[in-house]
């Protein structure tokens, strides 16, 4: 609220305040004056009005007393007025009463009556004679003085008043008679009827003592002694008549309804010789019409008065406000840039000295050396830099978080200057932390320090990092050094979590491991035995790969023990009854916890009961819970709950043409996996063609023996047996190398659904980070080097994690082989070819000793390429300075002591048998001898991170196992390293 | 929206769904709707009418094969251009993507502006 409306208000209030509180009291008082008035004016109405009429009363009673001394009436009392004397005193009598009459023109008439109440002389002849001893005044004035109160004068037909006093002997006071006289009203009419001091509404009036009118009342003439009055007024007085100390009463007046309704306001006067209350009334409006005009002044005073506060107010404001007001505007133009403005007054009080003051300031303000404009403008640009770095640093906010990527900043003194939002929320604030203290509670910096590293070499530096306080979360760290505005060295880093990729490799490093198991499993499934032994070989192997509790195999086979005692025969109803007795599961191998196999229960398990049988007899090849304490499929709960199982898994043993063999099934207390899932349906499959084997083997070998026999017969017909077995043992050993390959197909097709699954979620996020990436890279300036730089250095890390899960694909797709025969040298050339830039940049010099007419290879071009590049890479990454690379190939015996070389059945070749052998040797730093057997496990590397994903030389090995080749490498520290590739002729005959 | 051409994108990532949408608007050629539920593919063509689709191949309910199908088997959907845009780049995958009429064949993650050119590109093919 302005100032001004203040000040006008507060006037304003003042005055209506001053009014509301100085007119009441003046009213208040005004009508107590006025009451005070109004009850002086009508006591003194009744008070002389009764005073007069109690006068009147007294001359009148006077006057008779004065008649009765006459002699006269005293002799005309004592004669017989029949006689002569009697007569004649008559006549003087009543000449004396009728001079008496009209000497009093109130009186109506005079008579004289004698001791027995006769008439004996009258103004009115016709009431000589009467009999009036019964009549109050002759009664009355026998004692005294009489008054009778008004009553109607039926001979006069007027209303009177008597006045009787008794009349007696003058010598011995001896009683005569009384004499009366009998008075008009019209003088007490007289009394009543001025209303002087009354206004107009004003009237006076006497009621007797019984309530009646005497007199007319206000306007109405013909009530006397007909109407009745019982207002306040006759109430009080005629209280005076029953307590006589109240005759002199408070004169109080008090407002009462007349007989009209009308309030007015009364007072009166009590004759107590006549019992008469005289009243005078006035109607209260008019009474107290001197306030209502007072209270229209009053209302107009309030309405005038606050007004002129008011108006005072604003006046008294615009005296105060106008020069505050100046200095206000003033202030406005100078705010909006405008400092030449003069705001000073010329007024000599506070607000003049406050505006010079101003002026003063602003002389200053002119005079400095930035303008405002300059520094609007350079505020502007500022806010709006500071503003798109705001929402910048929420994209990169959003996207890190996204992407689940840290930033911090961190000065040469390992000071945190910075962290993102993310991160800040689990590690606090950072103001004036070390990057030990705040990461992790280390009182120094840490061993082998990055940012140090980064700062010293002034380049980026990448390490992997443990995050204590988030579980041990592994990060992956950028360390970016740079120098702020003040050239001081600081370093950015970017984190990224690669718990997920750390993961994803634990995971493929133990799904390998789990593979390489499955590979011994194989082996031993490839060497000679009876089909039960290898069922036994690979529950062993299930629980030894998987650590399942135990693992069970069963085959389909006639029920042999019906008859003899089997507990499922006995079962005769529910779902558990053995419906077949043509077929039955009997229990082969078991692992685990349980070994024996000859139990009463599990031994066998009827045909489609029990979760075996379902599983044996069911269209659903498998049965797998994570959940058996509360799959109500299965049946025993308490069991399974005290050895703590978690999860059970069944896989129906069946050949491709869908015929059921059996089951495999275990318990664990592990969940099992998908991938575990996958490995164990392909251990399934594996089983069935054990099974198969086992049994074509009993068939061939029964067939061979029937053979062997027919032969031992033919022998004597026959001379080339030696031809026939042979050929037979040839047959054999070609379905054992299709069974193999068939394995080891299925376990690559395992580990390719396992790579596809992890690549596919693997290379969704990539997708939407490289998307991101590209999206900054529209936002920055091109002279916005860092940003732009720390992008690239993004996607790299991402082209770098791209290429790690192709190259895993390619892994497992290793299998997937096209092979030809072809000229390795051909190969070999095209595959420097591609690479031959590499040998100018890096100062490589290329020695190649390629035999000519070698004989042809079956291979897949493009993956020996794969193999050989890779190898030529590696040797020119172990020469960073320079060097050279031999490349030779040449024909050679298969000598060398080799797991895949000698006279068993799996092996690649037969020691002395003649192969292509390739080898890319190199004048490097060669490899330390306790890595040289690591460095065919994925992900293992010796490079930086960016230049290798580790995967290089175990994908190359495989491709050449894939082609039954040797893939073996021998280095010396310091001198350097040869890789020998092996690999089969085309087409040559195996000795 | 005159000049705008209108792709359609299908992906379950729906993360992956905004970046494209943002990346590809932004040049201002492109207007963009997005679809992360795969069976409803076939009704959205009919109301968005793209010039052309962004197909991933790997998605939940209903794999980019099917849909690809579906689109086929709908005559709205025949005369619309695809790209399939997948994580997975085997020849057996491109094969049958070709087989069942995609233009072009994209494996992810990709550069923002090679999507781009592609897309051009096969608009071109329209």
């Amino acid at each position: 609220m302005k100032i001004a409306n203040k000040i006008s208000a507060a006037f304003f209030i003042a005055a209506l305040l001053f009014t509301v509180i100085g007119a009441s009291v003046l009213y208040f008082n005004a009508k107590v004056i006025l009451q005070e008035v109004i009850s002086d004016n009508l006591f003194t109405a009744v008070s002389s009005r009764s005073a007069h009429i109690e006068t009147y009363l007294a001359v009148l009673k006077s006057s008779v007393m004065q008649l009765s001394q006459a002699t006269v009436l005293e002799n005309i009392l004592k004669v017989d007025p029949q006689d002569e004397q009697g007569r004649e005193y008559f006549e003087r009598a009543k000449g004396m009463l009728k001079k008496a009459v009209l000497a009093n023109p109130s009186i109506a008439e005079f008579q004289l009556m004698d001791r027995e109440g006769k008439v004996v002389v009258s103004c009115n002849e016709d009431n000589v004679g009467k009999d009036q001893s019964m009549d109050a005044s002759f009664l009355g004035g026998q004692k005294g003085a009489y008054l009778k109160d008004v009553y109607y004068s039926k001979t006069y037909e007027d209303f009177l008043m008597s006045i009787a006093v008794p009349f007696t002997d003058f010598q011995t006071g001896e009683f005569l008679g009384v004499l009366q006289a009998k008075g008009r009203l019209n003088i007490l009419y007289d009394i009543v009827k001025g209303r002087i001091g009354l206004g107009q509404t004003g009237a006076i009036y006497i009621v007797n003592k019984y309530g009646y009118l005497i007199t007319p009342y206000k306007s109405e003439v013909d009530v006397i002694l007909k109407l009745k009055l019982h207002n306040k007024e006759v109430i009080k007085a005629h209280l005076h008549e029953k307590k006589e100390h109240l005759l002199t009463a408070e004169k109080k007046i008090d407002i009462t309804p007349d007989i009209h309704g009308v309030a007015v306001i009364g007072a009166h006067e009590y004759i107590p010789e006549m019992g008469w209350a005289v009243i005078a009334e006035i109607d209260e409006k008019e009474a107290f019409r001197p306030l209502f005009w007072i209270r229209m002044v009053f209302l107009c005073i309030l309405f005038i008065i606050p007004l002129a506060g008011w108006l005072s107010g604003i006046f008294v404001a615009r005296l105060v406000i106008g020069p505050i007001n100046t200095l206000y505007k003033g202030t406005e133009i100078i705010d909006s840039g405008n400092l030449d403005y003069k705001v000073g007054t010329k007024s000599l009080d506070e607000v003049g000295q406050l505006s010079r003051a101003f002026d003063k300031m602003t002389a200053y303000l002119r005079n400095s050396t930035t303008s405002i404009d300059k520094l609007n403008k350079e505020v502007l640009e500022r806010t709006k830099a500071q503003e798109e770095v705001n929402i910048l640093a929420q994209r990169i906010e959003f996207i890190l978080g996204a992407t689940k990527t840290g930033i911090d900043i961190i000065d040469s003194d390992f000071n945190m200057k910075y962290i993102d939002s993310a991160w800040k929320k689990i590690y606090g604030d950072f103001e004036g932390k070390k990057c030990y203290e705040y990461f992790t509670d280390r009182d120094t910096a840490c061993p082998g320090c990055a940012i140090r590293k980064a700062i010293e070499i002034k380049k980026p530096v990448i390490s992997e990092e443990i995050l204590p306080k988030e579980g041990n979360r592994p990060i992956q760290v950028t360390t970016l050094p740079f120098q702020d505005s003040d050239g001081r060295w600081m370093v950015a880093e970017v984190n990224v979590d690669i718990s997920e990729r750390k993961k994803a490799e634990d995971n493929v490093k133990r799904m390998l491991v789990q593979q390489q198991e499955m590979n011994v499993l194989q082996q031993k499934l490839l060497v000679p035995g009876t089909g039960s032994n290898k069922l036994k070989i690979i529950t062993d192997g299930i629980v030894r790969i998987l650590n399942v509790d135990f693992c069970r195999i069963w085959l389909i086979n006639p029920g042999d023990l019906c008859a003899q005692g089997c507990v499922h025969a006995e079962v005769k109803e529910g779902s558990h009854v053995c419906r077949f007795r043509d077929r039955c599961l009997h229990l082969i191998a078991s692992s685990g916890r349980y070994t024996h196999i000859d139990g009463k229960v599990h031994r066998r398990v009827p045909y489609g009961a029990y979760k075996i049988g379902l599983v044996a007899s069911g269209e659903d090849r498998k049965f797998l819970t994570n959940d058996v304490l509360n799959d109500p499929r299965v049946h025993n709960h308490d069991w399974a709950r005290e050895l703590g199982l978690v999860s059970f898994a069944g896989y129906q043993i069946s050949i491709q043409k869908g015929e059921r063999l059996g089951v495999l099934a275990l318990f664990s207390k592990y969940p099992v996996l998908p991938e575990e899932d996958a490995l164990l349906d392909n251990i399934s499959n594996t089983a069935a063609f054990v099974i198969q084997q086992s049994r074509g083997e009993e068939k061939i070998s029964i067939s061979l023996k029937q053979e062997i026999k027919s032969r031992e017969i033919m022998a004597s017909m026959l001379t080339d047996n030696n031809q026939i077995r042979e050929e037979l043992e040839k047959s054999l050993k070609r379905l054992r190398e299709a069974q193999g390959q068939l394995i080891h197909a299925e376990k690559m097709e395992a580990v390719g659904r396992m790579a596809s699954g992890v690549a596919h979620e693997v290379k969704n996020p990539l997708g939407i980070i490289l998307q991101g990436i590209n999206y900054f890279e529209g936002e920055f300036p091109p002279e916005a080097q860092d940003n732009r730089q720390m992008l690239q250095m993004m996607k790299t890390s991402l082209k770098r994690a791209d290429g790690i899960v192709r190259a895993l694909l390619n892994f497992s797709r290793a299998e997937e082989l096209k092979t030809e025969p072809q000229g390795i040298n051909t190969i070999i050339e095209s595959s420097i070819n591609l690479i031959k830039y590499r040998f100018s940049i890096n100062s490589i010099e290329n020695v190649c000793q390629l035999k000519e007419n070698l004989p042809q290879v079956s291979v897949d071009r493009g993956k020996i390429e794969q193999v050989l590049i890779n190898l030529l890479n590696n040797a020119m990454d172990a020469m960073p300075s320079g060097g050279k690379i031999y490349i030779r190939t040449y024909i050679s015996e298969v000598k060398m002591p080799n797991d895949k070389v000698g006279a068993r059945e799996n092996d690649y070749f037969h020691s002395g048998e003649e192969a292509v052998f390739v080898e890319v040797e190199d004048t490097g730093t060669g490899i330390d001898q306790q890595n040289i057997n690591k460095i065919f496990e994925p992900f293992f590397t010796t490079k930086d991170r960016t230049q290798g994903t580790g995967l290089g030389l175990s994908v190359a090995k495989s491709i050449v196992e894939m082609h039954n080749g040797l893939f073996i490498v021998e280095s010396t520290k310091g001198k350097g390293t040869k890789f020998t590739i092996v690999l089969k002729i085309h087409g040559r005959r195996e000795t | 929206m005159e000049g705008k051409r209108r792709v359609m994108v299908v992906d379950d990532e729906k993360d992956f769904l905004v970046i494209i949408k943002i990346n590809l608007e932004k040049t201002g050629k492109f207007e963009v709707e997005t679809i992360s539920d795969a069976t409803s593919v076939v009704s959205q063509v009919k109301a968005f009418n793209p010039d052309i689709i962004l197909l991933d191949i790997l998605m939940p309910k209903m794999d980019g094969v099917e849909v690809c199908r579906m689109l086929n088997q709908d005559s709205t959907g025949k005369r619309v251009p695809i790209i399939t845009l997948s994580a997975l780049d085997t020849d057996k995958d491109k094969l049958m993507m070709y087989k069942l009429g995609v233009v072009d064949f994209l494996v992810k993650p990709i550069e923002k502006d090679e999507l781009i050119s592609k897309i051009e590109k096969a608009l071109q093919y329209k």
